[in-house]
């Protein structure tokens, strides 16, 4: 797919003439391939072969360091981006994948490509977007603060090293992973499977080590049940119990819909989906009569007949029953996902659960949250995910154009999942000890500072004995998320600029990047 | 972090703060230290610590204590945050029997990763919502006994046994601390007694050290 001035690598281009370069780039491979354009705190990277759209990350925290006013950079980002999603959507595969989606028609990942396919994030949005990154200076010049900056900036330009590295590994499609996903297809191709593997291995270990206290999962209602009264029959332990509780706290009719969404697939993973929210199912065949009429068609997608349930998929069997494994590990993350969910900016009136709104904003975040997990499985929920969230739903939801505010979730859940695909190496566990894992990031980032600013580096040494992960990890994981308050919501605070701070962007911008020759195993952090 | 006269002590003792997510870890910490509690905290990501200086049999002891994210994925990541700890207090929820029931996990993990004389003590937290209650203090104290641990059961919403809690690790830290640098006390006078005995050995040893040289 990649046109050859693609596949021969991205191009830095100089500062001044940068963007108009850019656009002249993104035009030339506007027909032939995604050509993909990260702007960077002082540089672009013009990076073809790459995901499908530009990666969101660097603009946010761009906006304090820009050499132009803000504006221009807007303006660009919003072509560059918009052209990528028109030829995204225009992509054979995506639209295939889009039919495939059918039966999903109501679940809010396909609600997320239907709006993309039909309205390539509104450049409203992007606008808004952007120009709330643009953040007055914090007035707060502490070591900190510097130091937050730093290393959020740092960890831009390395998180373009390793996303450059790791765009290699896209499929030849130049489709980006996401839209592989198995989730999308009705048999499980190779790719997924082993992408499958690959995750269980930790949490295989990680239920070997819990296996004598995990609970023995008995009293989950059986799959083969279908009638309601069956099927709402909870477990007599409380953890069962405490899920449905909760379920039936956080019940409207939004999440049923949700739940239901779900059933419309006939394939495996969708079925899987189906298990999951098994319980919100149950209470809705209780709750209401109305749906008795969907009752066969439930029957044959979602809760599986008792034909199909074999020795192996019991919930009772110890074995490997994927099903069954399937349905526990992910009630554990959304149980996580809940409690994160719930105290994900108390002090917000726009995320505190009292309110109606706030209620349908933390169904929105969670449903996003979900989603994303089903669809990384390698990386699942991390917390300080729905930090990274939560602004970019509050500035969606918050549009004046009252469309588009609709679609909120749809459009976070993009922006999040474009987001994260930036640096998600940083959350894989199996990345840990790796040269791109977070470890190495970090490790990285304090080599780095010692090198450049030993003073600060020292004195971060001396505050505490581990600086190097203490003060890094909740950038480098949460970004800035957390960092907002309700006052301050619209900005990324981390611009606390100093001259210190600029001086060890220079240095980090001005590293010569290469990465598209460079196999990502053979990247190390340690390039400055 | 206080930045209060904070020369003035003794000892700088590391104590963690462990559990499973959502126990209660950072509120145990903010009541202890700024005597604050949030119904609504957010998620503690990565670590954040807190001290707090207190007197212990008449000698000024800071608390370094670190509060870490509950959630798997940072186990890998903040292992490192046991280093140098000296006391762990491993959280639980009484009103949820899972936290509970990975106390054995929890335990597993300082084992692997922690000083293996770490003085450790169970809370079973939120004892507050009683009626709500999972875990019977029985069961705590049971599971306490077994594995050798101190037990309490704790709230930080009405600061119950909270400050007891801190109180009871801090001093079973010091008394561990102070009869070990008696006992160093006692090997410096022992060891300016000339013994006889002593000088033979280390002639022995050091013949068969130079005979293994030598025949590698």
């Amino acid at each position: 797919m990649p046109s050859s001035i693609a596949r021969s690598g991205g191009r830095r281009l100089q500062q001044p003439r940068a963007h108009s370069l850019t656009l002249e780039l993104v035009q030339m491979h506007e027909s032939s391939a995604f050509a993909s354009v990260e702007y960077s705190s002082v540089d672009f990277l013009v990076q073809s072969q790459s995901s499908s759209i530009p990666d969101v990350a660097p603009s946010f925290f761009a906006h304090s360091v820009l050499p132009k006013p803000p504006e221009t950079y807007i303006a660009d980002f919003h072509s560059s981006l918009v052209c990528h999603l028109n030829r995204a959507v225009h992509h054979h595969k995506f639209l295939s994948t889009l039919h495939r989606l059918g039966h999903f028609s109501s679940s809010p990942t396909y609600h997320t490509l239907l709006e993309i396919q039909m309205n390539p994030m509104s450049e409203p949005n992007v606008a808004k977007l952007i120009l709330s990154q643009k953040k007055r200076y914090c007035k707060d010049t502490s070591t900190l603060m510097m130091m937050r900056c730093g290393v959020s900036i740092a960890f831009v330009t390395v998180s373009f090293r390793t996303s450059l590295g790791s765009d290699l590994e896209m499929g030849k499609d130049g489709i980006p992973d996401w839209l592989n996903s198995s989730l999308w297809s009705t048999t499980l191709s190779d790719g997924d499977n082993r992408i499958h593997r690959h995750s269980t291995s930790p949490t295989i270990s990680s239920n070997a080590v819990s296996e004598p206290i995990v609970q023995p999962p008995v009293p989950v209602p059986s799959p083969a049940t279908t009638s309601s009264s069956q099927s709402t029959a909870t477990s007599p332990k409380s953890k069962s119990r405490d899920r449905v509780d909760k379920n039936s706290d956080d019940n409207n009719n939004d999440k049923d819909q949700n739940a239901s969404s779900y059933g419309g697939s006939p394939d495996d993973i969708s079925r899987q989906a189906q298990l999951l929210t098994k319980t919100k199912m149950a209470r809705k065949l209780e709750k209401s009569a109305v749906r008795d009429n969907d009752h066969s068609k439930s029957e044959s997608s979602g809760l599986l007949s008792r034909s199909q349930v074999t020795h192996g998929e019991h919930p009772l069997s110890l074995g490997e029953s994927i099903i069954w494994n399937q349905f526990f590990q992910d009630s554990k993350i959304i149980e996580q996902i809940d409690r994160d969910v719930k105290r994900t900016h108390p002090d917000m009136n726009f995320f505190s659960r009292n309110s109606q709104l706030a209620k349908s904003n933390q169904d929105a975040l969670k449903d996003i949250l979900i989603v994303f997990a089903k669809l990384n499985p390698g990386i699942r929920y991390v917390q300080g995910m729905n930090e990274i969230l939560a602004p970019l739903f509050y500035v969606f939801r918050n549009d004046p154009d009252e469309e588009m505010a609709a679609v909120a979730e749809a459009d976070s859940f993009f922006c999040f999942d474009e987001l994260l695909s930036g640096f998600c190496d940083h959350f894989y566990k199996q990345l840990d000890n790796n040269n791109v894992g977070i470890r190495a990031i970090i490790t990285w980032l304090s080599q780095f500072l010692k090198e450049h600013d030993e003073e600060l580096w020292r004195h971060l040494e001396i505050i505490t004995k581990h600086s190097d992960i203490d003060m890094a990890l909740k950038t480098l994981t949460g970004l800035v998320g957390a960092k907002f308050n309700s006052h301050q919501y619209e900005g990324f605070a981390t611009d606390a600029l100093d001259s210190r701070c600029l001086d060890s962007m220079g240095l980090l911008t001005s590293t010569p990047v290469a990465p598209h020759i460079v196999p990502p195993d053979t990247i190390t952090p340690f390039q400055s | 972090m206080a930045h209060r006269v904070d020369h003035e002590y003794e000892y700088l003792f590391k104590i963690v703060l462990i559990g499973d997510s959502g126990v209660g870890k950072s509120n145990i910490l903010s009541r202890y230290t700024r005597n604050e509690f949030c119904l609504e905290s957010k998620s503690t990501i990565g670590v954040e610590f807190a001290t707090r200086t207190l007197q212990v049999e008449g000698k000024a002891v800071k608390a370094q204590i670190w509060d870490t994210a509950g959630q798997e994925r940072y186990r890998a990541i903040t292992s490192a945050y046991y280093r140098g700890a000296v006391g762990a207090i491993l959280v639980y929820d009484i009103t949820k029997r899972q936290t509970f029931d990975n106390v054995q996990r929890w335990l597993r993990e300082l084992r692997n990763h922690a000083d293996s004389n770490i003085v450790l003590m169970m809370a079973g937290n939120k004892s507050d919502l009683n009626h709500l209650r999972a875990v019977s203090e029985q069961d705590g104290q049971a599971l306490a006994e077994k594995e050798g641990l101190s037990f309490l059961e704790t709230s930080a919403l009405d600061a119950t046994n909270i400050q007891k809690a801190f109180q009871t690790i801090l001093t079973e830290v010091y008394h561990i601390v102070s009869k070990k640098a008696l006992a160093a006390q006692e090997a410096k006078a022992n060891a300016s007694i000339p013994g006889q005995g002593t000088t033979i050995n280390v002639a022995e040893t050091s013949g068969n050290t130079k005979k293994g040289c030598c025949s590698t």
